[in-house]
């Protein structure tokens, strides 16, 4: 009988503990994960109808990121994060892209505890935020599996962790190739000096939704040569508006990741607004841009 | 000339002396409703349904239509690129997207 209260009181801890959690305090560690660690895991996603799954090993540090895709078309091919911002290394193309970093990153979703689970052996929290749900460590916070779904609810990507080991990392496996040869898209400056290297006076949207901030200017170069004014703005996701002169034709792709994009043009200049949104939103900025 | 006028004449002798004919049954019907205005209306409104109606037609036949403005792939990619360093971003598949669309579609 008394190991039946102890059970019950037991139970009744755990409950308590579960309902004191909060989901907001646990994303945020998460989203800050100061861990470091190696992992190695599987990415699989949707393209052109067909799934993809790529192996992968990472390593990971606060404010510092390498993935290593191991398998699948991708093998070889490098990735990374560290303070000055992104870059990629594809062997098969031989091409090196560096991407400058977002100075502001607003942070305001919301979370809800959707359960627990095991992954790789240890205890996680389940938690459903925007588009996403997250299995995070219990002990340590770091995502050890995310769904990732689209904007209609349709399951997009899943990324899940097969081990895990923390322990120090040498700064040396985070070091940024050498960028010189790299294809830098983007330069970050002010309004005044973006429209002094483009030449054309930048337009600024007159509309733009509720929540999403100026997060700055950047002169974006392609590849072919063409230069466009890239305005950027964060919100519970982010939008990207491109200007450019529309007598300057850019070859065009199709891509396979894209969201919700719109393309105007007005003024001798084309418009392309891109983001996490509906059409009609889009649609709006674009027309505000006018 | 002279001779047309002279058959005029003779002929309008010949029909002096006829009595008035009544038209054939249906006849002088048939004509009264093509020229009174309620047909004329009627009419107006029928075409105005069979136009209606082929225009509807016409614009379910699969004919190909010019495609949206296309919206430039490199542009996507750059944000993508942006968006793959937002809190919560899954890096790992964002990458990997970015890395095959580079590939089949070199710009």
């Amino acid at each position: 009988m008394r190991r039946l209260y102890l059970l019950f009181a037991v139970l009744v801890l755990a409950q308590a503990a579960f309902a004191r959690l909060d989901p907001a305090r646990l994303l945020e560690r998460a989203r800050s994960d100061a861990n470091t660690y190696k992992a190695t895991g599987t990415t699989t996603f949707m393209r052109r109808g067909r799934q993809v799954s790529v192996d992968f090993v990472l390593y990971h540090k606060k404010g510092k990121c390498r993935i290593e895709y191991t398998s699948g078309p991708l093998a070889g091919a490098v990735t990374g994060t560290c303070e000055m911002g992104l870059w990629r290394f594809d062997p098969k193309l031989n091409k090196l892209t560096a991407m400058d970093a977002c100075s502001s990153r607003r942070f305001d979703a919301r979370a809800e505890l959707a359960g627990a689970a095991k992954v790789v052996g240890r205890p996680v929290y389940i938690l459903a935020v925007k588009r996403q749900r997250l299995w995070v460590d219990k002990e340590t916070c770091t995502i050890l599996r995310r769904e990732n779904y689209g904007p209609r609810g349709r399951l997009s990507s899943v990324t899940e962790f097969s081990s895990i080991r923390y322990g120090e990392l040498p700064d040396s496996i985070f070091k940024q190739p050498d960028c010189h040869s790299a294809d830098r898209h983007a330069r970050k400056m002010s309004l005044a000096a973006l429209q002094k290297a483009l030449g054309f006076p930048v337009s600024v949207p007159r509309y733009v939704p509720k929540g999403y901030k100026l997060e700055g200017y950047r002169l974006y170069s392609t590849p072919c040569g063409c230069r466009a004014a890239y305005t950027r703005y964060d919100g519970p996701a982010s939008i990207s508006i491109f200007e450019m002169l529309s007598a300057r034709k850019m070859p065009c792709a199709a891509s396979g990741a894209c969201g919700q994009a719109v393309e105007l043009s007005a003024r001798g200049r084309t418009f392309t607004v891109i983001g996490d949104l509906s059409r009609a939103e889009l649609q709006k900025i674009a027309e505000s841009l006018r | 000339m002279d001779y047309e006028v002279e058959l005029d004449d003779r002929i309008a002798l010949l029909l002096e002396g006829l009595p008035p004919a009544a038209p054939p049954a249906g006849m002088w019907r048939g004509v009264k409703t093509r020229i009174s205005p309620r047909r004329r209306v009627r009419n107006a409104l029928v075409g105005a349904w069979v136009a209606a109606a082929a225009t509807v037609v016409i614009s379910l036949l699969p004919v190909e239509r010019p495609a949206e403005a296309p919206v430039s792939g490199e542009f996507v990619r750059g944000h993508i690129t942006y968006a793959s360093q937002e809190p919560l971003a899954d890096q790992a598949a964002l990458q990997s997207m970015l890395i095959l669309d580079e590939r089949e579609a070199p710009l």
